[in-house]
């Protein structure tokens, strides 16, 4: 018996397997789908493609099974079952290879899975290894960013002078072009000097070199000059390859700026040092010369190239004036003991010429910043004319107060003069002519005048000063001068002096002096003896060619000797003041000699040859009235029958004794005074009185008191028609040259004779 | 071990598919029609479940975390399922009586269940029940790779 069976519809089985497959199919089209995107996210992972592989296989499989079951299920449908038996056969062969296939990438599951890991590991390590690598990466390349931002100015070119990259600093210089991307030259952006040139790195570079480096000049962004340090190196890439060039700017502009400022100031310093008048060497601390200035190179010798690098003492010779031996060396001493120093007075410096000159000197260290001395200066100057100068200065102070003395000197003897000479001539006045004792008195007079030319002479050597003349007889001063001058020595003066020479106004003292000085200086020009010849003669408008003299005549008077003469370039310069050749001569007697002949409105020259001798002319005016020579002029004969009242102003009571004595004898009423005061408080007396002074006789110098330049001046306020005589020892004083000027109407100088009083008052009374 | 394994099992499942290819009329030597191709087509069965059997093993025994997987797990379980449940289709497909098959015409339109394995079948004809829920692991465990990464 058979069991009883469940009949199952057979519909659910055919919709099952065609919706079953439909769904298969579509599903499967989208797993297809979903791992090819998948394996694409990251197309290199083989566990992806094994995954993705075994999806295929599995959707090959459902396909084919699904397609195959559609295929079936359509053929039975349409009563085609015979059909599918056919086909049946290749589904299933299909689908078991699929299962194969499946089967086969099932197994490798487990290794691609493995590799997978592996590949996995390896990629996380290699990852992790990338991001440490990365980040180290990173800071490497910030650190090298950072440097190369903080560096100098830096840019890399290519070898097109194309600029492909460079640092903030570089920027700062020269901005950023508006568009990066556009290459900009570097010819462009900072011309320079060497660009485009042979010398331009760029082109140095490509060629082959390592290694360019210079100094130029470039403009940068805002169009203003720079100085930089130019470095170049080739820049090559990751293969060795040269690309392009790496340079970097060493901005020098500060430093051409101070060295530009430093040359200047060097310069300066150089002028300035060489245009100092003193000589000045500096040395180093081994005493070797460092710098010598143009003066030193003068007094030395030696030019600075020569010196410098040579001892001191080798340049700068220095020996003492007397012991002739070598002085310390100055820069020993003061690098020894660090302070300045002075050297010893006549310190002479041997030139390398061998010259000798008298110099001073000091000598300092030099010190730096720390006060370590670094060296050594010295500044030395020729003193030898300044101390022949002050030489002749001492000299000359000497002549002062022996001048000085003089004149003091003379001044009382003066007044002696006056008392002995008037007493005399009033003396002679009073004896009988025939008296023998006259003759005695007349050689004491002779003398007494010789005495007060004495004084004449001491007074214009002492003091100089304006002329006081009166015409006199040239040849009678040059005998007496010059005869005086040679006496006692081997010389002899030989006169050419004719009968008719004219007088000549002039100081009889004064011209005296210039005979013997001139008769001097012959005599001194023939040590060995000689004849001084001395001519005179009447000279004529038409004979004074070459002479700088007005029109008129003049009295020549030649004085020529035979000595060693004079050079040629000293000849200008005989009448200098302080100007000699002799060892003690003071320079002075020839310019005296050319003053005192200019003030008498005369001229003076000179001629030399050496080996020959020198002659010395001198033109004087002739006296106005051209009277001939002939000896003294005659003194008017004296009148003792004077009228009038006089009085005499003078602070020495000898000489107011004398005066009176004088004015008394030619029969003047005499009142004295011994100042300006009393005189004029004497003369206002007498004009109350109703006796009015018809003259006054004034001292011009009253010591302590009112003297004559003033006390006329009151006495003429007083009395516009008083009449004052000046009276003086003083005869070079101007008041007594130009007495009318300072308003006295007549001078008598001091000492006087009895006759020369006489003239003076009765001459004035008389007007 | 594994690396024998695979240097064998690739050659012969070469041939093996090769074989498959023409079942009834195959021109080789010797003829394998008959049975050979329902053989043939069941060893297909049963590789399929022993690669997916292997990769249910490695899947459990060195278990991958993270999304997808557990579908994926779930898609080679019912393959595997499936595999099971056709195989044994095909195989009492050769014994079930024509009989029990109610036919109109040449199409089926009932089967009649009498014993376990006759039910057996008839379930194993609704194989798509298991189908479809396995393939759409497989595409869940997909998208969530893809969406993944």
């Amino acid at each position: 018996m058979e069991a009883p069976g469940v009949t199952a519809p057979w519909v659910p089985v055919v919709v099952v397997d065609i919706v079953g497959s439909v769904l298969t199919l579509v599903i499967a089209l989208f797993c297809a789908v979903n791992s090819w995107k998948w394996v694409q996210k990251r197309p290199g992972d083989i566990f992806r493609q094994y995954i993705m592989l075994l999806t295929l296989s599995i959707v090959f499989f459902a396909i084919s099974r699904s397609f195959g079951h559609l295929v079936k299920q359509v053929l039975i449908i349409a009563d085609m079952a015979d059909v599918w038996k056919s086909i049946a056969p290749f589904s299933g062969a299909v689908n078991t290879t699929a299962f194969v296939v499946i089967f086969a990438f099932g197994v490798y599951f487990h290794r691609f899975k493995k590799v997978h890991e592996e590949v996995e590991v390896y990629r996380n390590n290699l990852e992790q290894l990338v991001d440490e690598r990365t980040e180290e990466l990173g800071k490497t390349q910030a650190t090298l960013e950072n440097i190369f931002n903080s560096a100098i100015p830096i840019c890399i070119n290519s070898l097109d002078f194309d600029v492909l990259q460079a640092n903030d600093a570089y920027y700062a210089i020269w901005p950023k072009p508006e568009d990066p991307a556009a290459p900009v030259k570097c010819y462009e952006t900072r011309p320079g000097s060497l660009c485009r040139t042979e010398g331009c790195p760029v082109m140095l570079i490509g060629a082959g070199q390592e290694e360019v480096i210079n100094e130029t000049r470039k403009t940068d962004g805002r169009g203003g000059e720079k100085y930089f340090i130019v470095t170049a190196r080739p820049f090559r890439n990751a293969d060795g390859k040269l690309v392009g060039i790496l340079e970097s700017f060493q901005d020098i502009t500060d430093r051409k700026q101070a060295e530009k400022e430093l040359e200047a100031e060097k310069e300066r310093l150089a002028v300035t040092l060489r245009s100092i008048g003193d000589g000045v060497i500096t040395t180093d601390t081994a005493g070797i010369i460092v710098l010598m200035n143009k003066v030193s190179e003068s007094l030395t010798g030696w030019s600075q190239e020569e010196a410098m690098g040579r001892p001191l003492e080798e340049v700068l010779h220095l020996i003492h004036q007397t012991s002739r031996q070598p002085c310390d060396n100055p820069a020993e001493k003061v690098l020894a003991t660090g302070k300045t120093i002075e050297l010893e007075s006549r310190t002479v410096l041997v030139s390398r010429g061998g010259e000798e000159r008298l110099i001073a000197d000091s000598a300092a260290p030099i010190r730096d910043r720390r006060s370590l001395i670094i060296g050594v200066v010295m500044v030395f100057r020729d003193v030898s004319e300044k101390i022949l100068m002050e030489e002749k200065l001492l000299k000359v102070r000497k002549l002062e107060s022996v001048g000085i003395l003089a004149g003091g000197i003379a001044h009382d003897f003066n007044n002696i003069l006056v008392a002995i000479l008037g007493n005399i001539s009033m003396a002679i006045e009073l004896l009988n002519p025939e008296e023998k004792s006259r003759s005695l008195l007349l050689d004491a007079e002779k003398a007494s005048l010789r005495a007060k030319d004495l004084t004449r002479q001491l007074l214009t050597f002492a003091k100089g000063g304006e002329p006081v003349k009166e015409t006199a007889s040239v040849a009678e001063i040059i005998r007496d001068s010059a005869d005086f001058s040679v006496h006692g020595s081997k010389v002899v003066c030989r006169y050419e002096i004719p009968d008719d020479l004219r007088y000549a106004d002039i100081d009889r003292g004064q011209m005296s002096q210039v005979i013997q000085n001139l008769v001097l200086n012959a005599r001194q020009a023939m040590p060995e003896g000689g004849a001084i010849d001395i001519r005179c003669e009447n000279v004529s408008a038409d004979n004074l060619k070459g002479v700088p003299l007005p029109r008129g005549e003049y009295v020549k008077i030649s004085i020529a000797d035979g000595g060693v003469g004079i050079p040629e370039e000293n000849l200008e310069r005989v009448f200098d003041p302080f100007f000699s050749t002799k060892k003690d001569g003071s320079g002075l007697g020839l310019s005296v000699t050319h003053s005192i002949i200019e003030k008498h409105g005369g001229h003076i020259s000179v001629t030399s040859r050496l080996g020959v001798g020198t002659s010395f002319q001198i033109f004087l005016p002739a006296e106005s009235a051209g009277r001939p020579a002939g000896g003294e002029k005659p003194p008017p004969p004296l009148k003792l029958q004077g009228k009038g009242r006089i009085l005499i102003m003078d602070d020495e009571e000898i000489v107011r004794d004398v005066a009176r004595g004088m004015l008394t004898l030619l029969g003047y009423e005499v009142i004295e005074t011994a100042d300006g005061e009393e005189a004029l408080e004497a003369y206002r007396h007498s004009r109350v009185e109703g006796r009015p002074l018809d003259l006054v006789i004034m001292d011009l110098t009253i010591p302590g008191g009112m003297g004559g330049k003033e006390a006329v001046q009151k006495l003429l306020a007083l009395d516009p028609d008083a009449k004052v005589i000046v009276s003086s020892g003083y005869s070079n004083d101007p008041i007594m040259a130009n007495f009318r000027k300072y308003g006295f109407r007549g001078a008598v100088l001091k000492p006087y004779r009895i006759a020369e009083m006489g003239a003076a008052v009765q001459k004035l009374l008389a007007e | 071990m594994n690396n024998i394994s695979a240097r064998v099992s690739l050659p012969f499942t070469f041939f093996l598919a090769l074989g498959t290819l023409a079942p009834s009329t195959a021109r080789a030597v010797q003829q394998h029609g008959g049975a050979e191709g329902l053989v043939s087509h069941q060893i297909g069965h049963v590789l399929f479940i022993l690669g997916m059997g292997y990769l249910l093993y490695q899947a459990y025994r060195n278990p991958i975390v993270g999304p997808g997987w557990r579908e994926f797990r779930g898609f080679l379980w019912l393959i595997v399922l499936w595999n099971i449940l056709t195989f044994s289709g095909h195989w009492m497909r050769e014994f079930i009586d024509p009989e029990r098959f109610l036919k109109a015409g040449s199409r089926t339109i009932a089967f009649t269940i009498e014993e376990f394995p006759d039910a057996l079948f008839y379930l194993s004809s609704l194989d798509h029940l298991i189908l479809v829920p396995a393939i759409f692991l497989l595409l869940l465990a997909l998208r969530k790779w893809r969406h993944q990464a």
